[in-house]
């Protein structure tokens, strides 16, 4: 009885020491934000079959996404068409697998599942995340394609490099501010005062 | 000191006492501040390096070009990847023509066989830019802009790196060897997915040197005792 009273603290010592050990947490966050990250992004990059469920899916979303951008566009320039995820109008954009920012959507999905929070908190930032993030891509497509209009020769430098540099600085703040306001959440007393009096 | 418990709180008298067992027992189970304060002027500072490490400077390119082919022929040696074809990396294609080109800028190398029996492949040029200079430009810019100590800085540009590079050497080694080797190092599926995943999504070149950064932020600590 003795020996299993002995046991049981040591164990609890063991266990208290390693959560609470920082280095290992933050080791232990990469590791979780790998897992997670590398099955959601195998999930989304895997090379479905060209006439199989998956790419059908694939190209009906991209459709929607298009239709949905197009929308936006059409506010400033109305000859624009969009057909299955082609946008044509004074200039040509198709939406492509990668333009929907899914990566970015789903490595900040990845980092939030890997903190260490109450699922509540999490379902939130990942809906307010991947909201805010698909909110700012059709914007970054619509300036893309007035960019293509009016500045073709910027076109390339801004698509493939200013705006993932950007895309991916937003998550990042996203994912500080969101766990910063989890971790303060965690943090507030459970308790207010009823009838507080000063 | 004794620990507050639930019962303590239930039997406190006033709210001010309940909510100092609030405080103490909310202490108890506070999570550990994973993410680091990021002061304001670091994080100016990290957007300037790279933005001046990132601009479009001429002659960047062709600064950079020999030594991503000084690597990318090292990691194919090393790797065996290409098997007899033996290719090889060159700033030039083959008819000694540099940028401009149609298609290709001051960052293009050329990738050609040098060796083996087969038919006369023309050399595939190759983007380095995004795929080289870009996450090394902000390894460099997040791992000095952060406020440490030099020494761990150091440590950590090492670690930082080396991760980095780790990458590229993947994104060499794993269409080389498809392309141009009878024995692959990875299966076509595997090595695809890797492809996609690791290298081909647009937001892994600025993803991967975060990451490092992290990993090696999280593994090094001030101080002579930590490794």
């Amino acid at each position: 009885m003795q020996m299993t009273h002995e046991f049981g603290l040591w164990f609890v010592g063991i266990m208290s020491r390693w959560s609470k050990d920082l280095r290992r947490a933050r080791l232990r966050f990469a590791a979780a934000f790998i897992a997670v990250g590398g099955v959601l992004l195998a999930l989304y990059s895997f090379p479905y079959a060209e006439h199989g469920i998956g790419e059908g899916g694939f190209a009906w979303y991209l459709g929607a996404y298009a239709h949905l951008a197009g929308a936006v566009i059409h506010l400033a320039d109305p000859t624009v068409r969009v057909s299955g995820a082609e946008l044509v109008g004074r200039t040509s954009l198709t939406i492509a697998k990668n333009c929907d920012a899914m990566d970015v959507n789903l490595l900040l999905i990845a980092a939030m599942i890997a903190f260490p929070a109450p699922w509540k908190r999490r379902l939130v930032g990942i809906v307010a995340g991947v909201g805010l993030l698909s909110v700012v891509n059709v914007l970054r497509i619509v300036i893309l394609y007035q960019i293509n209009i009016h500045a073709p020769r910027a076109f390339e430098f801004i698509h493939a490099e200013v705006f993932p540099l950007a895309m991916v600085v937003l998550a990042v703040g996203a994912f500080g501010w969101w766990s910063r306001w989890s971790r303060q959440a965690e943090l507030a007393p459970t308790e207010t005062p009823a009838h507080a009096q000063a | 000191m004794r620990k507050p418990d639930r019962g303590t709180r239930a039997r406190s008298a006033t709210w001010r006492q309940r909510r100092g067992v609030g405080i103490a027992l909310a202490a108890e189970r506070a999570p550990l501040a994973l993410l680091p304060r990021w002061p304001p002027r670091s994080i100016a500072l990290c957007l300037g390096l790279a933005l001046l490490l990132l601009a479009p400077w001429p002659g960047y390119g062709r600064l950079f070009r020999p030594l991503f082919c000084a690597f990318g022929n090292a990691v194919i040696v090393v790797v065996g990847a290409g098997g007899d074809s033996a290719p090889r990396f060159s700033a030039q294609s083959r008819g000694g023509r540099t940028a401009p080109d149609a298609g290709t800028t001051d960052w293009t190398v050329w990738l050609a066989p040098t060796g083996g029996d087969g038919p006369p492949r023309p050399p595939l040029p190759l983007e380095t830019r995004i795929l080289g200079y870009t996450p090394l430009a902000l390894s460099l810019a997040l791992t000095l802009s952060f406020p440490l100590s030099w020494r761990r800085k150091l440590r950590m540009l090492g670690i930082g790196l080396a991760l980095v590079f780790i990458r590229l050497a993947l994104a060499i080694a794993l269409p080389v060897s498809r392309a141009f080797s009878p024995h692959p190092v990875a299966p076509g599926p595997v090595s695809e997915l890797v492809w996609y995943v690791l290298i081909d999504l647009p937001a892994m070149s600025y993803v991967a040197p975060l990451f490092a950064w992290w990993i090696a932020f999280a593994a090094t600590r001030d101080g002579s005792a930590e490794p």
